[in-house]
C-alpha cells in the first residue's frame, strides 16, 4: 500500500542521514519494519479523517473520530461486500470501478447523525438517532457516505476489523 | 508578589483539575440534551398480519417539502431531512426504499438500501428528482437459483438488489422527518400491496396500524391508501 511504502522510504532515509536521535546499532530487520510503519500509517489516516470532520458533521454532530484506518479500494470493496455475511449476501460494491490499490481511508465517527434508522419502535416511539457514521474518503479526496449505526450493535466496522474476524 | 509554596501550587492544580473536570461533565451534559431534542418522528401506516413479508409496492408523487432549512445540500442523509419511505421489516432489520429532501426540497433524491443490526447501509441513490410526479415504489423478493434475491424498483426499473434467506413480520409506508419546521401537504401512499414468501403481490386488507407523531399527520383512506403529511401540510 502506498503509505505503507511512504513510512518505509521515510524510516530508510532516517537511518541513512542519521536523524533518528540516537545511534542505531542493530540492523532494521523486516520486524522492526513492521513495528513502526503502521504507526506512521494510521497517523496518516487520522489526519484524512480530521480533515473531514466539517463534512461529517453535515450528518449531525460529530464527537469525535473513532476510527481512522488507511486501507485501499479492494480491501474496502471486500469489506462492504462481506461483512454482513451470510445474512446479506450478493452485493457488488462500487469500489470495484476503481483501482484495486488506491488508497480509501475509513473514518468512523461518534456523535449523533439524521440517517435513516429504519421503522419506530413497536411503541412507537422513534429509534434513536445513529450515533456511528461510516465515510470513505478516495486518495484523489472524494467522501462518500458508506454507513451509519449504534456503537452497541454494530459489528465489523472496517475492513480491518472484518479481516480480523475471518 | 509572593512565590506559591509547593503545597499551593499542588492545590491549585487540584483546582484546575477540577474546573475542567466540571466543564467536560457540563458539555456532556449539553451534548446529550441537544442530542435527546433532536426531532425525529413518523407518519407510518402498517400491514403486519401473519408472517412472511418479502415485498411492498406504494404508488405516491414524491411531494414537496416547505419550511426546512437549507443545510444538507450536496450529500443524501444530511442536513434536516424529510423522507418518504417504505420498508420490509421493522427493528433491527429492514429493506428500505424512499424518496429524500433535504436543503429546502432544493436537494432531492431516491435511495434505497438495508438495515442489519440497526445499522443502515446504503446501496445507491440517485438524484435530480422532480417533485410533484407519480411514480411506483416496490421492493420484492424472487428465488434465483439456490437464493432469493430482493429488487429495488422503481417505476419497474431495478435500482439496486441483494441476496438474503431473511422474511419480516411487517410492511410499512409514510414519512420520516428530521426538520421540525417542515410542512408537507397531506399525500396519498396508495394501491398499497405487500408480497409474501416471493408470492404476488397481494393488496393491503387490515389497516392494521399506524404512527402518527405530533407534528405529522396520517389516517387511511380505505384499506389500501395511507395519506401522510406534516406541519401547516396537515
Amino acid at each position: 500500500m502506498k503509505n505503507r511504502g511512504a513510512s518505509l522510504r521515510k524510516l530508510v532515509l532516517a537511518v541513512a542521514f542519521g536523524v533518528m536521535g540516537g545511534t542505531i546499532a542493530a540492523i532494521i530487520t523486516p520486524s522492526a519494519f513492521a513495528a513502526l510503519a503502521p504507526k506512521e500509517y494510521a497517523s496518516t489516516a487520522t489526519d484524512v479523517c480530521r480533515a473531514i470532520e466539517a463534512q461529517a458533521a453535515e450528518y449531525g454532530t460529530v464527537e469525535r473520530t473513532e476510527i481512522a484506518e488507511g486501507s485501499t479500494a479492494l480491501e474496502v470493496a471486500e469489506w462492504q461486500e462481506k461483512r454482513h455475511s451470510p445474512d446479506i449476501s450478493g452485493l457488488v460494491s462500487a469500489f470495484r470501478e476503481l483501482p484495486s490499490d488506491l488508497a480509501v481511508t475509513v473514518c468512523v465517527f461518534r456523535g449523533s447523525f439524521v440517517t435513516p434508522t429504519g421503522p419506530p419502535e413497536p411503541d412507537g416511539q422513534a429509534k434513536p438517532s445513529h450515533d456511528l457514521l461510516t465515510l470513505l474518503v478516495t486518495q484523489d479526496g472524494n467522501v462518500m457516505f458508506d454507513s451509519a449505526g449504534y456503537s452497541d450493535s454494530i459489528t465489523n466496522r472496517s475492513p480491518d476489523e472484518w479481516s480480523a474476524t475471518r | 508578589m509572593k512565590a506559591l509554596g509547593i503545597s499551593e501550587t499542588r492545590r491549585i492544580s487540584r483546582v484546575k483539575a477540577g474546573l475542567v473536570a466540571a466543564l467536560v461533565a457540563y458539555s456532556m451534559v449539553l451534548a446529550l440534551s441537544a442530542t435527546g431534542a433532536a426531532f425525529h418522528e413518523y407518519s407510518i401506516g402498517y400491514e403486519n398480519t401473519g408472517s412472511g413479508f418479502t415485498g411492498i409496492q406504494v404508488t405516491r408523487t414524491d411531494r414537496a417539502v416547505t419550511g426546512q432549512p437549507s443545510t444538507g445540500c450536496s450529500s443524501p442523509y444530511t442536513g434536516s431531512p424529510v423522507y418518504q419511505t417504505q420498508w420490509v421489516g421493522g427493528g433491527s432489520n429492514w429493506r428500505e426504499l424512499g424518496t429524500g429532501h433535504q436543503c429546502n426540497d432544493t436537494y432531492r433524491y431516491w435511495f434505497w438500501g438495508y438495515g442489519y443490526n440497526g445499522t443502515w447501509v446504503s446501496l445507491g441513490y440517485q438524484t435530480g428528482i422532480v417533485n410533484n410526479q407519480i411514480h411506483t415504489f416496490q421492493i420484492s423478493r424472487a428465488p434465483v437459483g439456490a437464493d432469493t434475491r430482493y429488487l429495488y424498483r422503481i417505476d419497474g426499473v431495478t435500482k439496486g438488489s441483494l441476496t438474503s434467506s431473511a422474511t419480516f413480520g411487517e410492511v410499512l409506508t409514510g414519512l420520516e422527518s428530521y426538520a421540525a419546521n417542515a410542512n408537507v401537504v397531506l399525500y396519498s401512499h396508495a394501491t398499497l400491496k405487500y408480497q409474501k414468501n416471493d408470492g404476488s403481490f397481494l393488496s393491503w386488507s387490515g389497516q392494521d396500524s399506524s404512527i402518527v407523531g405530533t407534528s405529522m399527520c396520517g389516517n387511511w383512506i380505505g384499506n389500501t391508501t395511507w395519506q401522510a403529511g406534516q406541519g401547516t401540510g396537515c
